[in-house]
């Protein structure tokens, strides 16, 4: 099917008003969460996850990528108001964003952000759709040796880039793939790790752990950073930006969405890396570059493009290969699998409404998005006055329900608790829960297809190098991991010298 | 000991506790991988390279101790005692009683109850105020998820 044909069906799709209804709850719940700082999207899509079990794949799906993107649009007006990123890709926003609103020029910056983020939200999935259905029919070609490889390439360099140190993260991802290994073993029938525990028979159930690692323990964790904030007062006056911001700003945007989606389609990458490059990149080709962080606003739009046109990308591996690649997209990976959806490159070819259906919804999203951020920015700036002594309280009830509605034990609640304090305790002693995410729901895969690989080449572990596209993905993680090491056993080596 | 020691501690045990575990599993053979065999290695992965980092901050404050400041420092490793969280404590206190009240008491009142609890416990709200507030959480979450959306919740005591 060619990408028209496939728009086409995917508008049928994205138009059911059942399906009109989900994009904007995602998206408005997107904005929210963004708004909202405390409660990133990982926390939104996991407490949301139970609530996409009683509709159709396509509709779940829908709701939940508009929770994602969306967010990616909210997440610049904390920065801006109160110097506070809403979720991780907005941080560099806070640079000149709050500088501009200090300025009085909150409205432009605002603006600016919202504009930036729609066109470069749109030309992320206007690529999403023109290159996902001939990737798909390459990846086709991929074995189970090309699989692993790719699924190792992932979790090195989600590894490699995650916030913990290279320790930690090693640590981290090989519990995360231990925890997904749990249950019956589907080559030799043998449990594992379910300590003689039914509930444990099908593995460990993935929306308790994602909602007592990201629901539970982000209420926990930020029970730390206080309970105050201060907002920038007065009213917005201006949202569009002027003639010269526009001048300013076209190129960042240009240069931002093109990064940006190129950085979202790398295992690890995302809005967090794609927004700190593009505003190294700004700053770098200014002429004035001692206006950065003095309230520049190439230094807004450059990086909310760069984040939006990266959360677009990060569909495509997802979608056309099955690899999630960071954790948010992990946890969607894991709203298909409880759907019964196969995510793979078949998935176009089993599910075309699913699939173009999801993309279709992301064009109708962004410019349900560009309407909620900008003539309504007032509610938003509204909604960051309320305590969070009041939305805490709320959070945590929301992840009961979310696990006993989907299990209906409250055995599942007690673990949800338990995983809530393990994820409190990680990031407290320095730990990234993304790569425990990964390795959970990629950990599964990787060992089926490691023993699929072993059994087609005849127990020869050769058979991983001598496929070209399994051969690269298998070197380049072992250049990345050797990079990210080299320091880490320098450092170790000079303690040790230190020490004689 | 440091927090970042003890969590190095709790690292090994954890890893050598999963090659344990794993490896009565049956480990196979490396051309036909049995059901433990990659959480085997895992497991040794983990213990090896948390023994190794433990190992390295005791010889980093052995150092300290000799020469003040002298050794790189280590971000990724906080080194100061961990402060008890006892607001987080509570908190969790709290939820563990919801979770075990809730099938027995039900939804609406064990949530009155953990909402009540938790606006004492972080927000400065008045009681009366608190009190409307979990009133109307409870019920309103009540009617939505049960009636609108169908959820199977505990009716308990009302019931």
């Amino acid at each position: 099917m060619d990408p028209l044909h496939g728009i086409l069906l995917g508008l049928q799709v994205a138009l059911q008003p059942v399906n009109l209804l989900y994009c904007f709850a995602g998206v408005f719940l997107g904005t929210l969460i963004g708004v909202l700082p405390g409660i990133g999207p990982a926390t939104a899509i996991a407490l949301l996850l139970p609530a996409t079990t009683g509709v159709s794949p396509a509709t779940g799906i829908i709701l939940l990528a508009g929770i994602y993107y969306g967010s990616m649009y909210g997440g610049s007006t904390t920065s801006i108001l109160i110097n506070i990123p809403g979720e991780a890709a907005s941080i560099v926003t806070c640079i000149d964003g709050h500088q501009m609103a200090r300025a009085g020029r909150a409205g432009p910056a605002l603006g600016i952000a919202a504009i930036g983020s729609f066109i470069a939200g749109t030309f992320g999935v206007v690529v999403l759709s023109v290159v996902a259905a001939p990737l798909a029919r390459a990846a086709l070609a991929f074995g189970p040796a090309e699989y692993f490889s790719l699924m190792v390439l992932g979790l090195v360099l989600v590894s490699c880039l995650s916030s913990g140190s290279l320790v930690n993260a090693l640590l981290t991802t090989s519990l995360g793939i231990v925890i997904g290994l749990m249950g019956i073993d589907t080559m030799s029938g043998v449990p594992r790790f379910t300590f003689d525990r039914p509930q444990f028979i099908d593995g460990m159930d993935v929306i308790t752990l994602i909602v007592g690692l990201f629901g539970v323990s982000e209420v926990l964790f930020n029970l730390e950073q206080g309970m105050g904030r201060s907002i920038i007062e007065g009213k917005i006056q201006r949202i569009l930006p002027t003639r010269e911001d526009w001048r300013l700003s076209g190129w960042p945007i240009v240069r931002g969405s093109a990064l940006g989606f190129l950085l979202g389609l790398l295992p690890g990458g995302g809005g967090v890396i794609a927004s700190f490059a593009s505003y190294a990149v700004e700053k770098r080709l200014s002429r004035t570059p001692e206006r950065f962080g003095a309230g520049a606003i190439e230094g807004v739009a450059g990086p909310e493009s760069a984040n939006n046109a990266a959360a677009s990308a990060a569909f495509i591996p997802l979608l056309t290969l099955g690899i999630p690649p960071n954790v948010i997209l992990g946890i969607l990976l894991g709203a298909l699998i409880v759907q019964g959806v196969a995510p793979g490159p078949l998935l176009i070819v089993n599910n075309p409404n699913l699939f173009w259906g999801v993309v279709a919804s992301m064009y109708i999203g962004n410019i349900m998005l560009l309407v909620l951020n900008l003539p309504l920015i007032g509610i938003w700036v509204q909604l960051l006055r309320i305590p969070y002594g009041m939305l805490f309280p709320l959070i945590l009830m929301f992840c009961v329900i979310g696990v006993y509605g989907t299990t209906g034990s409250v055995f599942f609640l007690y673990l949800m608790a338990g995983f809530g304090v393990l994820g409190y305790l990680l990031r407290r002693t320095g730990h990234d829960l993304a790569p425990l995410v990964l390795g959970f729901v990629l950990g599964p895969l990787l060992e089926v297809h490691l023993r699929r690989s072993l059994i087609a080449g005849e127990g020869d572990w050769s058979f991983f190098v001598t496929r070209p596209i399994s051969a690269v993905c298998l070197a380049l993680a072992l250049v990345l991991a050797a990079a990210a090491a080299v320091p880490v056993l320098k450092r170790w080596r000079k303690t040790a010298l230190v020490d004689d | 000991m440091s927090t970042a020691l003890i969590t190095r501690v709790l690292w090994t045990a954890l890893g050598v506790f999963i090659a344990v575990r794993s490896r009565a599993l049956g480990l196979g053979s490396f051309e036909e991988p049995g059901p433990g065999l990659l959480a085997f290695g895992l497991g040794i992965a983990m213990a090896a390279a948390a023994a190794a980092d433990g190992i390295r901050l005791i010889l980093r404050r052995k150092a300290g101790a000799g020469k003040t400041g002298v050794v790189g420092a280590d971000a990724s490793a906080p080194q100061a005692p961990m402060k008890l969280p006892i607001r987080q404590l509570a908190v969790v206190a709290v939820l563990l009683a919801y979770i075990a009240l809730l099938e027995p008491a039900g939804f609406a009142l064990g949530t009155f109850a953990f909402l009540l609890a938790l606006l004492a416990l972080l927000s400065p709200l008045s009681w009366p105020r608190a009190i409307a507030f979990a009133v109307l959480g409870s019920a309103l979450n009540y009617a939505v998820f049960k009636y609108g959306l169908g959820v199977q919740l505990p009716v308990g005591l009302l019931g």
